[in-house]
């Protein structure tokens, strides 16, 4: 297969790229795993119980697991691998979601111990994760501990990945012996490759070949398609004019013409809020915000801006330089400036972005997926006052204590229908004070050769190896 | 036979000048003209403009060479993208040759210690691959616009010109006449303007001519790479950096701003390679 | 040669190696202020999107991006000096190892590239050049100056479409076989070979009108041997001093194609790492690209005086 993103790392407690997370999640497996529908099952944990009122977890480990040389994986090593996530000087993007763990420890080889600080019902999909992944003793940290389906042959950064079947695992026996993923191939030369047969799978199609499919109705019934839990959105700083002014926020949020932006994007769906869809508390039924010009206009003018902003201090619009980012940005700077917003466009390279959106943009655009599904994950380290920069994430510098009364409660609650309940408040409010114009779901596509099945777009893991398999047909 | 008649016959025996300067007084009616020729907003995303899937509108009666992946008209951005691309490559030269002058001017005519100074900053500006050092160098600009990319095209080019000047300046200065001005007593910087500058200005058009042709190269090649002036005003570099994900679907994003840039330098390339040809720098033979 | 002038030419190596150095170390130096100017943070891209402030300044210390610049250059030259080009930020390997992985891909594209400009281009403007007309001259002319007005990526993108999604004849990019070597070459050869084929066929125009290839041809020569043994030998000289010198330039000028064509060479590398803002990669780039331009010279300048006394 052949994709245009590249891997950062695939050392497990650095991964956290889709691509790099996708590697990883093939190699390994952790305590407990999502099945294809986005439920967390158990997997080398045979069973858990929560003990001390939810601040203490026991996991059993199953009989038997090994890693790929046939050495037994024992408790200790997920000790191992988590003490080495959270150490600073490893210096994890992972590290953050495992602050809450006061101790962890292995009693025995079969049984692992994890203590919080406080209880916290997502500690199950915080194992889930590949940086939860056990580290085998004396293993080169560089790759992943080979305790999953496939393990890494080669990896050349930059250029190409190859991983092999694991040869003692019973669930891969089906699938495919060998997946190569070549890296950051030019979007033009995929769908060529495909065609010649240098390639079996493009597991992201690119937007101007799906524009050429489109008509195509024996390509579209190869094409896989899926909604995966990421919002596209429009961010607006509010301590910074003329976001300050939430009347000027709506009428960003009302001036935004998402149908198209859409069909820009090369698919989607419109988002309807900010939680996406496989995230618990997503609401189906909420409408899709329509476009509406003159709305926007008139919420302009009792902002005190009839006909428009004042020519002045230009508003600055970052994005992440790439083509497709390039050609919805430059979509959404055309609508606003239609109804009297005129914002400049900031295209820096990614690196610069992300070092800079938080506090040096007026706006930007951006996109927003949870590690795990949970409507918290997604919106604390965003939304939160407590999140402001420079401490956290909330580019919007958005602070309201309503929001995070609700954030907090909701974030202790049990998970069911109070908590989703509860942070369905909090997304209403936010909706209406509009730090944020959500704008589409991200779909991703798929496009594999006749005879190879099992491709899918996974609700949290997005891109997974596991499962393929070549038919017989 | 009037003198009139002399200077056409002049012009007519030499077709390649006759053709480059041609093509280049109509680039620059066409540049300046942009607004007026232009059938649409260079700027405006037309919703018509993309047809089923999201896919550019291929050439017709609306839009003459197409449409580009935001459905805006192609050839209106390729008018306006004259402008920006031959400021560039013009103010690009402009800065080069200010700077091949001063370097090599200097460096020929004093000599010692700052000729050494000089022709080593030009070795290690030579020593670069050009292309990577401008896209470092227009990457590390804090703000990408008109005039920061014309100083760094310009920075890119005066090296060449500039060892030419000071080799130039050297047998100038070793000539008896200035020599002799200077025995008569006229200061250096008057020795300099009055007698070295003139004799420099034929080798100056030329040189300018094949700079100007490179300049524009290398910024429609910036803009390729992405480290151009910023989207979306259009430029024929910043069109073909769109047009790569999409020419296998739009091969028209392709041809017509990379088709321009040729017409442009070759342009270009023409009259100097008509200024260089021996005995005719300058005055016709 | 008398053993003074081996003498004056051991100095003259000596002081030309002296000046490469010092070359090189400019190149370093302005290469450092250039890319430590690159706005983004490469801390804050590994650090991932949710990345903590801590995290970042961890990874900063790690880097050692907190250190003033001077100390960094410093640092840099000490490990310079052990031939220690440091260690990619993006791709966590040595730069060295890299390099040593993309640079046969380029060598072999820019070697490839450059014999078929010399060759090519020779024999095109030798033949114009033996058989002058109007119309062959005026072709010549007109090629050579298309040529070398076209930009290479915009060929590259042509015969991409062409070759690649129209007719389906040839891999689409990558690098590996012969059949993924040919259209980066076309596209490279094109504005390569116009040129060589103009110079080629000034010098050899230029050598056939000397008076002895006149009393060699008025001794009963064939034409043909006359531009072989005569003309073209003379012609060659420039022509192969132009030719080392773009050799040089080549390898660091092959970025376009490279990035066309999706050819995992150090051009495509060095684009990709100011992306990434990996520092010490694009100084490795960098510098090994100006190595071998400043080699050449290096070359150049000391056969010349070797080939033609008169220089000295």
């Amino acid at each position: 297969m052949a994709t245009s993103d590249d891997l950062k790392s695939l050392d497990t407690a650095l991964a956290f790229d889709t691509w790099s997370t996708a590697v990883v999640h093939a190699c390994t497996r952790r305590l407990v795993d999502y099945d294809a529908a986005g439920k967390l099952q158990p997997d080398l944990a045979e069973k858990w119980e929560i003990q001390d009122g939810g601040k203490s977890y026991c996991f059993t480990l199953g009989q038997g697991i090994q890693y790929a040389d046939g050495s037994p994986i024992q408790a200790a090593h997920f000790v191992a691998a988590l003490a080495r996530v959270r150490d600073p000087k490893t210096a994890s993007p992972g590290a953050a979601f495992f602050s809450g763990i006061a101790s962890v420890d292995a009693p025995d080889p079969g049984t692992l111990v994890v203590k919080l600080k406080a209880p916290d019902p997502t500690l199950l999909n915080l194992m889930g994760l590949t940086f939860a992944a056990p580290l085998k003793p004396g293993q080169d940290s560089k790759l992943p501990s080979p305790s999953g389906p496939y393990q890494v042959e080669e990896y050349l950064p930059g250029e190409k990945v190859t991983l092999a079947r694991n040869p003692h695992s019973e669930a891969a026996k089906a699938w495919v012996e060998k997946i190569v993923v070549q890296l950051k191939v030019a979007e033009a030369l995929q769908m060529t490759r495909f065609q010649s047969g240098e390639v079996d799978l493009l597991p992201a199609v690119p937007a101007a070949e799906l524009a050429r499919l489109a008509g195509d109705a024996e390509a579209q019934k190869r094409l896989v398609r899926g909604v995966v839990p990421q919002t596209w959105y429009f961010g607006m700083n509010v301590t910074r004019a003329p976001w300050t002014n939430p009347k000027v926020r709506a009428a960003a949020a009302l001036a935004l013409d998402r149908e198209r932006i859409v069909q820009l994007a090369g698919g989607g769906t419109v988002a309807n809020g900010i939680l996406p869809p496989g995230v618990p508390g997503y609401r189906k039924e909420r409408p899709a915000p329509a476009r509406d010009v003159d709305g926007a206009k008139k919420l302009l003018a009792d902002a005190g801006f009839p006909g428009g902003l004042p020519p002045g201090k230009p508003i600055t619009l970052w994005l992440a330089s790439n083509e497709k980012y390039q050609r919805l940005a430059e979509a959404i700077q055309s609508d606003l400036k239609e109804v009297g917003i005129p914002v400049e466009l900031k295209s820096v390279v990614l690196s610069e972005y992300l070092s800079g959106y938080r506090t040096k943009a007026d706006c930007w655009f951006g996109g927003w997926y949870p590690d795990f599904p949970d409507a918290g994950n997604f919106l604390e380290p965003v939304l939160h006052g407590r999140s402001v920069p420079p401490k956290g994430s909330n580019a919007a510098h958005y602070r309201n204590t309503e929001v995070d009364g609700l954030l907090d409660r909701a974030h202790a609650a049990p998970l069911g229908a109070e908590r989703e309940a509860l942070y369905g408040q909090a997304e209403d409010r936010l909706l209406s004070d509009a730090p944020w114009a959500p704008l589409y779901f991200e779909e991703e596509t798929r496009y594999a050769r006749d005879g190879i099945q099992g491709i899918t777009v996974h609700p949290v893991w997005r891109q997974i190896l596991t499962g393929i398999r070549k038919g017989g047909a | 036979m009037g003198r009139r008649i002399i200077g056409s016959h002049v012009l007519l025996r030499r077709p390649w000048l006759l053709l480059g300067g041609a093509l280049i007084c109509i680039l620059v009616a066409l540049a300046i003209g942009a607004p007026m020729f232009a059938p649409h907003d260079p700027l405006k995303q037309n919703r018509d403009g993309l047809v089923l899937g999201g896919a550019p509108a291929p050439p017709g009666r609306r839009y003459v060479l197409g449409a580009d992946s935001r459905g805006r008209d192609v050839l209106s951005r390729l008018l306006h993208g004259a402008r920006l691309s031959l400021a560039v490559g013009l103010g690009g030269t402009a800065v080069a040759m200010a700077l091949a002058l001063g370097v090599g001017v200097s460096a020929g005519f004093f000599g010692g210690t700052a000729d050494r100074f000089l022709m080593r900053c030009t070795d290690i500006v030579m020593a670069f691959p050009a292309i990577l050092l401008a896209v470092a160098l227009a990457a590390a600009l804090p703000q990408r616009n008109v005039v920061t990319l014309v100083l760094v095209v310009g920075f890119l080019n005066w090296a060449a010109p500039a060892r030419v000047f000071r080799s130039e300046t050297l047998t100038l200065r070793e000539r008896l006449y200035v020599e002799a001005a200077r025995s008569l007593g006229a200061g250096e910087f008057r020795t300099l303007v009055r007698h070295v500058l003139p004799h420099l200005a034929p080798t100056a058009l030329v040189l300018a001519r094949l700079a100007t042709a490179s300049t524009v190269l290398l910024a429609a090649g910036l803009s390729f790479l992405g480290v151009g002036i910023p989207a979306p005003a259009p430029t024929w570099g910043s069109m073909l950096h769109e047009a790569q994900t999409w020419y296998s679907v739009a091969p028209w994003l392709a041809f017509w701003p990379g088709a321009a840039v040729v017409v442009t330098v070759a342009a270009f390339n023409l009259i100097a390679f008509d200024l260089s040809r021996p005995g005719r720098a300058g005055e016709p033979r | 040669m008398t053993s003074d002038s081996r003498v004056s030419w051991a100095a003259l190596l000596l002081r030309r190696l002296g000046g490469a150095a010092g070359t090189l170390l400019g190149v370093t130096l302005v290469t450092f202020l250039v890319v430590y100017r690159l706005p983004g943070d490469p801390a804050a891209l590994l650090a991932g999107p949710r990345a903590d402030p801590e995290v970042i300044a961890n990874i900063r210390r790690e880097l050692k991006l907190d250190q003033p610049l001077p100390l960094q250059y410093a640092d840099y030259l000490v490990r310079l000096a052990h031939l220690d080009l440091g260690q990619s930020y993006v791709r966590r390997e040595p730069v060295a190892e890299v390099i040593r992985r993309r640079l046969p891909q380029t060598l072999q594209l820019a070697l490839a590239g450059w014999l078929c400009w010399l060759l090519f281009g020779t024999a095109l403007g030798t033949w114009v050049a033996a058989r002058p007309g109007r119309w062959r001259e005026g072709a010549l002319l007109g090629f050579s100056i298309l040529g070398v007005s076209t930009p290479t990526f915009w060929v590259g993108l042509l015969l991409l479409y062409l070759f690649v999604t129209r007719w389906k004849l040839l891999p689409a990019g990558g690098s590996g076989t012969l059949r993924h070597l040919l259209l980066p070459l076309l596209a490279l050869s094109f504005a390569g070979v116009a040129y060589y084929a103009r110079v080629a066929h000034t010098t050899v125009r230029d050598a056939l009108a000397q008076d002895y290839v006149r009393t060699a041809r008025a001794k009963g020569l064939s034409f043909g041997s006359v531009v072989c043994r005569h003309a073209l030998r003379n012609a060659l000289l420039p022509l192969v001093t132009l030719a080392g010198a773009d050799l040089a330039a080549l390898l660091g000028g092959v970025v376009f194609t490279e990035s066309v064509f999706d050819w995992k060479g150090m051009g495509q590398l060095a684009v990709e790492s100011v992306a990434l803002v990996d520092l010490p990669m694009i100084l490795g780039v960098v510098l090994v690209s100006a190595i071998f331009v400043v080699l050449a010279n290096l070359i150049v300048d000391l056969l010349y005086p070797l080939l033609d006394p008169r220089i000295r």
